[in-house]
């Protein structure tokens, strides 16, 4: 088995939602009843379960980690029975969209297989030259690694190690295409491309909408109603953000620049309120007339 | 396979998650077509895989339940489009070898 960590495209230090990130992605793209007709996939889809099954197990992880137990020899027991190996089979017909649903057996991808023979056939006994296949594999960026841009070492299956620039603000799902690194050639065709899709882990405060980035900023009762200047992180450190006086739950403030690329970072307040009793504060509301009185659930009434 | 036989299966692997009304829900959606020929449902082989399929769809990859019909629609047609083509291959395979020469040639 090959190092799980590489099959999730994680690296060492992945906490447990890049994992889970990175498994569910790469299951939705390899589960083998949504190919058809890729034999390997089955195959890539128990790797899969595999790495997820070592890496999402805390206790085991850190085994494999500290090079206790291999990769080898706990794998989850093959899944066999897909959904792909039984269409076309017996009962089909009640799954067919049309009104032809009968087709007797068929071996595992007849379809491919017929091609190439025919491809083969005609070509026989000259020059046969087709392009590489294409190599698929999977990188998860941290948030502001995927903000920032970066470059990642990816080894493959060959040995072969490739630098790969990240530029910065790439998005999840997006995939790298690294023009000639796939498989090489038959007959002097082309050699493949290196596809590196890429999934980016959620950050614990910031979160994306399109180039800007978007805090939600807990702020006590004095600073957002007295103004103050607070520590606020963003992609690229923490920065000094003035809360002008009068501010409110809710209140959005821009920092300017500080998004991805040329975008911006919002900073949306959030009121927390004292964690215990409070009595002075209390006492002060009790005597409190507000100078601008108001409802904050009017129009609520017909809901 | 009846009904009460199907969710023990899932449930002795592991996927207790699958209970007797989901599963009456996905019969009712008409996303599971058991065979009713007889007095119960009976589930068959393919029956089961689809099963494991809509479970994965829904657990592993987060579909969520409205988006399902459309995968489920599109994987059918997929798998219609691919027996027809095998039905076609199958018999320009059976045809003699200049008219197979000519057919690829007119595909290529």
């Amino acid at each position: 088995m090959r190092d799980p960590y590489e099959i999730l495209g994680l690296t060492r230090d992945a906490d447990e939602a890049a994992i889970k990130a990175a498994y569910r992605k790469l299951a939705k793209r390899h589960h083998p009843d949504l190919h058809p007709g890729d034999k390997k996939a089955a195959e890539r889809f128990q790797e899969l379960n595999n790495a997820n099954d070592l890496l999402s197990d805390p206790e085991r992880r850190a085994r494999f980690d500290r090079g206790e137990i291999d990769a080898e020899g706990h794998e989850v027991p093959p899944r066999g029975g897909f959904y792909r190996d039984f269409q076309g089979g017996p009962g089909g017909e009640r799954y067919a969209t049309g009104s032809q649903g009968d087709s007797a057996g068929f071996t595992e991808d007849d379809i491919a297989e017929f091609f190439a023979r025919q491809f083969n056939a005609r070509h026989h006994g000259g020059n046969f030259r087709a392009a590489g296949a294409d190599l698929n594999y999977a990188l998860t960026l941290g948030f502001l690694d995927a903000a920032n841009g970066t470059s990642r070492r990816v080894l493959l299956p060959d040995g072969r190690a490739l630098d790969v620039k990240i530029p910065a603000g790439i998005e999840d799902g997006h995939t790298i295409r690294l023009k000639g690194q796939g498989r090489p050639g038959i007959g002097g065709g082309a050699p493949g491309d290196a596809l590196i899709e890429v999934t980016v882990a959620p950050h614990p405060f910031l979160r994306r909408v399109g180039d800007d980035v978007i805090i939600t900023l807990p702020v006590t009762l004095q600073e957002v109603v007295l103004g103050a200047s607070v520590s606020v992180p963003t992609i690229k450190g923490t920065v000094k953000l003035t809360i002008p006086p009068g501010s409110g739950d809710g209140t959005r403030l821009r920092l300017r620049g500080r998004g991805i690329r040329a975008g911006h970072q919002f900073v949306e307040l959030k009121v927390a309120m004292p964690p215990g009793d409070e009595p002075a504060l209390a006492e002060f509301l009790r005597g409190w007339k507000p100078a601008h009185p108001f409802d904050p659930r009017k129009g609520m009434e017909e809901a | 396979m009846r009904l009460t036989a199907v969710i023990a299966q899932f449930s002795s692997q592991g996927l207790a998650d699958l209970g007797e009304p989901e599963l009456t829900a996905w019969v009712e959606r008409g996303w599971i077509r058991p065979d009713q020929s007889g007095e119960d449902p009976v589930f068959h082989d393919i029956d089961i895989a689809r099963i494991r399929l809509i479970h994965d769809l829904r657990t592993l990859m987060q579909i969520e339940d409205e988006t399902i019909p459309l995968v489920l629609s599109l994987l059918d047609q997929v798998y219609d489009l691919r027996a027809g083509l095998r039905a076609v291959l199958r018999a320009v395979e059976a045809q003699p070898e200049p008219v197979r020469q000519a057919i690829m040639a007119a595909i290529d």
